[in-house]
Formats: structure tokens, sequence, C-alpha cells
């Protein structure tokens, strides 16, 4: 690809994905919205964040890995598990990087 | 005009995220010098598309030599989840200058699309727009600054680190924190499930199938839970 088409693209993705953020704060007002909308919206970030994590620590180059071995499940599992208890976004993060590199290098 | 202790409690409230997010732009500024990418055109992405997901997956595709319109296709689908942040959090950007609207739609990411629903939710006295200006300023910050130094690295930091597993971690720490209750737990089990069964589908679409099955799954969930209340005299 040309730079110039890359210079394309990046501009057509930066305005496509600022229209999207923008679309409904923008609409907001002059679009009256049936009841059930605003009580399905409480559930998109769970389902989206949940949609992102689930492949990332299940899945390895395209195919489901169940197994004590993936050091992603197991670290995952382990954040899961200190997310619940402690609720510290700090204290997950490096508790899971630190299962990870524990598995994966050792 | 901006409330600064809402901004500064705006700015406070994502710092806890700063450390997935720094290996996140690291990778990012480091992909992109690994693709060939000049320093101009690695900003050019960082500022104009300032959303990581997509960012990463335009870097992979170019390296695998895809066609421009399914890299501008699987891009937007990644952020159309944009769309949904948009509708949930309009209400509280109300009244507010069009160019403030501007400003933080642009500026919104999941990270401080997350902090900042959750916190007025829980605090309705809060000031919005400069709650979300404070977290989100700070986000764009830590993210250029650790996109150039991530492309400054270049290829010191190998990928095989596996930095970009603090993403997932990330989002674990998120969700954990903000979902009360049976009806955002059936929400992400079935979302996860989806997400899973449906990742060999082609374009990215497997994600957009998954977020809309867990959003009706809470949903519904949440109407059947809160009727089974009613009927048994617990509501």
């Amino acid at each position: 690809m040309s730079n110039l088409q890359l210079t394309f693209t990046v501009i057509i993705i930066g305005i496509g994905t600022f229209l999207f953020r923008f679309s409904f704060i923008y609409l907001y007002g002059n679009l009256k919205l049936p009841d059930w909308i605003p009580r399905a919206m409480r559930f998109v970030p769970p389902a989206v964040l949940s949609a992102l994590i689930f492949p990332a620590i299940l899945i390895k180059d395209e195919v489901v890995w169940m197994s004590p071995q993936n050091p992603r499940l197991v670290a995952g599992i382990v954040a899961i598990i200190v997310a619940w208890k402690t609720k510290n976004l700090l204290l997950t993060i490096a508790t899971g990087l630190g299962i990870f590199w524990l598995i994966t290098f050792i | 005009m901006i409330n600064k202790e809402s901004a500064t409690r705006g700015a406070k409230s994502v710092t806890p995220l700063i450390i997935g997010i720094i290996p996140f732009a690291l990778i990012s500024g480091i992909t992109a010098a690994n693709t060939g990418l000049s320093l101009g055109m690695a900003l050019l992405m960082s500022i104009g598309i300032f959303a990581g997901a997509s960012q990463l997956a335009v870097l992979q595709l170019l390296s695998n030599n895809a066609h421009m319109l399914v890299i501008i296709y699987t891009a937007l689908i990644i952020n159309l989840r944009m769309m949904i942040y948009s509708l949930s959090i309009a209400p509280y950007l109300q009244g507010i200058k069009m160019r403030w609207k501007v400003l933080l739609a642009y500026s919104m990411t999941d990270q401080s699309y997350a902090i900042s629903s959750v916190h007025f939710l829980n605090n309705p006295e809060e000031d919005y727009k400069s709650f979300l200006f404070g977290a989100s300023l700070t986000l764009w910050i830590i993210w250029q600054v650790n996109t150039i130094a991530g492309y400054l690295m270049g290829s010191i930091i190998p990928p095989e680190l596996g930095l970009d597993f603090g993403i997932p971690l990330t989002f674990i720490a998120i969700l954990l924190k903000g979902v009360v209750g049976w009806p955002g737990y059936i929400a992400i089990i079935i979302s996860g499930i989806v997400a899973v069964v449906a990742s060999s589908l082609p374009m990215n679409i497997g994600l957009v199938l998954a977020a809309i099955a867990g959003i009706a799954a809470g949903t519904i969930s949440e109407i059947i839970l809160s009727n089974e209340g009613r009927s048994s005299g617990r509501e």
C-alpha cells in the first residue's frame, strides 16, 4: 500500500470512528427512544468487555485452548479472582501479568 | 467552563488504569515502527483514530498486505461499540456547547467511558463534562506519549514478552469493579461464550454478535428476575 493510500485509510477510519462516538451525543433529544433502550444500555459495557476478554484468554491461533498450560487462561482466571475479591485495578493487572510471565518464561 | 475539582476527580479515577494502557500504547508504537510506518504516520493513527484495538488491527492487517477496504471495514466494526457508548453517555452531556460535545466525543475511549458511566450512576451531583474531560485528557496524553515512546523503542522490546496481555487484564478489572447483580453476570457469561464460539467468523462479526447476545441476555434476565421478585412479594 502506498503512503497516500495509507493516509487515506487512516483518515477514513478516524472520521468513521469519530462519527460513531459523536452520533448519539449529537442526536440525543431530537430522538425519542423507547424505554427498553436505556435499560438495555446498562448491559453494553459488561457485554462488550466480556466479548473482548474471553477470546483474548481462551483462543490462541484461532483455536480454543482450554488447558492449565495456557498461560493467558490461568493468569486470566487468577486476575478474575483478584478483581472479584479486591476490586483493585492495579493489583489485578500486576497479578495477572506476573502469573502470565511466570508460566510463560519459567 | 471546566470545574477543576471534577476534572481532577476524573483524572484521578483513571490513574489505576494507566498501567494497563502504557503497555498497550507501547505495543502500538513498537508495532507501527516494526511495520515500517513513519513516525508521522504512527502519530496520524494514534491521534486521528485514538482507539487502540482498531489501531493494532490496522497494523496487523497492513503487515498481511490486506486490501484497503478490509482494513477500513475491520477497524470500523471494532469501533462500532463507540456508538453504544455515545448513546449511553449522551444524557449526561446535554446542555453543553457543541465544541465540548465534539471534543468529549472524539476523546472518549473504552476506559474513560467505563469509569465515567459507573461514576455518573453513583454520583448524580458530579459535573459530568469536567469529569469526563479530566478522565479522557489524562488517557489521551498517556496514550500519545507512550505511543511515541514505543515507536522510538522500536524493536528493542520483543513482542514475545506479551505485554499486550495487559489489555484483557485491564478489561477484567474494569468489568468486575463495575458489574453487580445477576443480570450483569448473565450478560458477561453469555457474551463471553458467544464471542469464543463465534470467534472464527470472518470480519470480526463474532464481537458484534456476542455484544448483542450479552445485552439481550442481561435485559431479559433482569425483566424475569424483577417479575419473580414482585410475584413472590420480595420487591
